[in-house]
């Protein structure tokens, strides 16, 4: 570490992590502190780099679908959205609309579940236990949904290229009607244990501040950049799947502060019940695979497509040079990117909000290290 | 909407199919494009590697729309080529601009675009470290996913998985540890031959 020569008192250098509870995996911060305040920050990554873009190489089209839920875990159905359709878009295959319909189901209901478990771990960092385990027992009953649907809890292989492994079960639709009835009420009970709590909120307002100049240079997305203002959403920008046809807000907060984030988050949630409630409405009869040649040749060239992550913007770099196998396959992983801003929102802090402020980005490390 | 004049110029330059390049990316870049088209609504250009950094600053700071959100940077190995390739797009909106930099096989170069954007700091390392790219004037030159005692650049076609490397070895378990396995492998045996027996 490099040393300074207008010291005050003695710089301190902390590691904190890579095994650290409140770094939401391994990540490896090195901290240069002067007292009680941050003065530096060094992330270290790639404790977790799993080489899934080598991997893509070697596998073909299909054979790459469950790779696609293994980076970011607690986002595996919008993952897999964002690779079905870059894949679909290079073979020119499109979909049913009731294929639509359910993949932007899944992915809501994902959504929901990935700030749930935000939420509560926002908790622990901060020192409260019980909207962690409440956060829980509502995110038990997606992925219970989600168990149903597909047979897997976590990492769900459900979506496939040029439609879906199965269709929905036949309590599906009224499990979920049920869940959305209540839902809204335990997020305001959430907001009680949590959001509403005084201490919760002058330990998070006015740390971690993100201006709109410093989310333009770091590309920051997602509830981060809606949290300082910015109302850039992927699902209204670029509009894909059947998202135009939806009625939902894209909630802002002008403070760009961790609790800002926050609020943000704890709105989107509301904002996916709303999508739910209308995808239920509106789900269409029909088919929900369309015919796909077995052996999968998509033609020369290449495909950025973009999704709206619970993390924020996320795509898949695909290049096709004809044959089986993906030239190339590049995530833009959101929570790579989100990570980068983090010395930034630490300069200056106290290293108590040091896990606040990590927590309010909402980062995933396998997402980081791919 | 497209500028014939500015049009007529830009298949001058050879693009490589589709529609001609909008006419104030034409305009405000002039002859630093060497290949131009657009495909899908999408822009893409190249640009020599001398030439990127203005042609970026151009486009995300001078233009009237700029495209000054740098979605994404990232590394390809071309059969000919190692590519860097910039994702950029309009703020709020789905105008894409894909900017391409072709570089040698053999110790390529390209100046760092961290000065116009942070973003580009950790995905420029990661290029580099993947493909062998050196990226002039970065301010953290270190590598950022891999082990530091690996060799070569794992994301190029050429690469190949060094079988010393004790992150990477690729020795089936039973070579590794013959007693474990073949008593495993002992155990097993009779217990699926009766399990056959049973079934007949």
């Amino acid at each position: 570490m490099e040393t300074r020569s207008d010291l005050r008192t003695e710089e301190l250098l902390i590691n904190m992590g890579p095994q650290h509870p409140s770094t939401h995996g391994v990540l490896r911060l090195v901290l240069t502190i002067d007292g009680e305040r941050v003065v530096q920050a060094v992330p270290h990554i790639g404790y977790l780099h799993s080489s899934m873009e080598k991997i893509a190489e070697a596998k073909t089209y299909r054979q790459y679908m469950p790779f696609a839920d293994r980076y970011d875990y607690l986002n595996a159905m919008g993952n897999e959205l964002a690779y079905v359709r870059a894949v679909e878009k290079l073979c020119g295959i499109e979909v049913t609309p009731r294929c639509e319909y359910i993949r932007v189901i899944m992915a809501e209901m994902n959504r929901i579940a990935s700030h749930l478990v935000y939420f509560g771990t926002l908790g622990l960092d901060t020192g409260s236990w019980s909207p962690f385990l409440y956060c829980f027992r509502e995110r038990e009953a997606i992925i219970q949904l989600f168990e149903d649907t597909s047979g897997q809890r976590l990492l769900y292989h459900y979506f496939r290229i040029g439609g879906l492994r199965n269709d929905l079960p036949s309590h599906f639709c009224d499990k979920l009607a049920e869940f959305l009835d209540y839902f809204p009420a335990r997020i305001n009970e959430y907001n009680d244990l949590l959001t509403n709590n005084i201490i919760f909120q002058r330990r998070m307002q006015g740390i971690g501040y993100l201006s709109p100049e410093l989310c333009r240079r770091y590309s920051v997305t997602g509830p981060n950049i809606r949290g300082a203002g910015i109302p850039y959403d992927i699902r209204r920008v670029v509009g894909y799947s059947v998202y135009p046809e939806l009625e939902f807000d894209i909630p802002t907060r002008p403070e760009g502060d961790a609790y800002a984030r926050h609020l943000v988050r704890v709105e989107e949630m509301r904002q996916s019940v709303r999508i739910l409630k209308q995808c239920l409405e509106k789900l269409p009869e029909g088919e929900i695979n369309v015919k796909v040649p077995r052996r999968l040749k998509p033609v020369v060239g290449e495909v950025y497509e973009r999704v709206e992550s619970p993390r924020g913007e996320l795509a898949c770099y695909l290049i096709s040079d004809g044959s089986e196998k993906p030239w190339r396959l590049h995530w833009r992983a959101p929570s790579f990117y989100n990570l980068q801003v983090l010395p930034e929102l630490l300069k200056g802090a106290y290293v108590a909000d040091t896990v606040a402020i990590l927590g309010s980005i909402d980062i995933v490390l396998p997402d980081v290290d791919r | 909407m497209q500028d014939q004049h500015t049009s007529d110029e830009e298949s001058k330059q050879g693009g490589s199919g589709g529609e001609p390049l909008p006419a104030a990316i034409a305009a405000a870049l002039g002859s630093r494009i060497t290949e131009g088209a657009v495909v899908d609504g999408v822009v893409h250009i190249t640009v020599p590697a001398t030439e990127v950094i203005e042609a970026l600053r151009i486009l995300a700071f001078e233009m009237d729309e700029p495209y000054s959100h740098l979605s994404d940077l990232c590394g390809v190995d071309r059969p000919d080529c190692i590519e860097v390739v910039y994702h950029l797009f309009r703020p709020l909106s789905n105008d894409a601009c894909v900017v391409r930099v072709k570089l040698p096989r053999t110790n390529p170069h390209v100046p760092t675009a961290t000065v116009l954007w942070e973003t580009a700091n950790w995905a420029e390392r990661e290029a580099a470290e993947m493909y062998g790219i050196t990226f002039e004037g970065h301010p953290d030159p270190r590598r950022l996913l891999l082990p530091d005692d690996i060799s070569g650049y794992p994301l190029r076609k050429d690469w190949e998985y060094p079988q010393d490397h004790p992150y990477l070895r690729r020795e089936p378990l039973h070579e590794e540890f013959p007693e474990i396995v073949g008593r495993v492998r002992a155990e097993a045996a009779p217990a699926e031959d009766e399990r056959d027996g049973n079934s007949k």
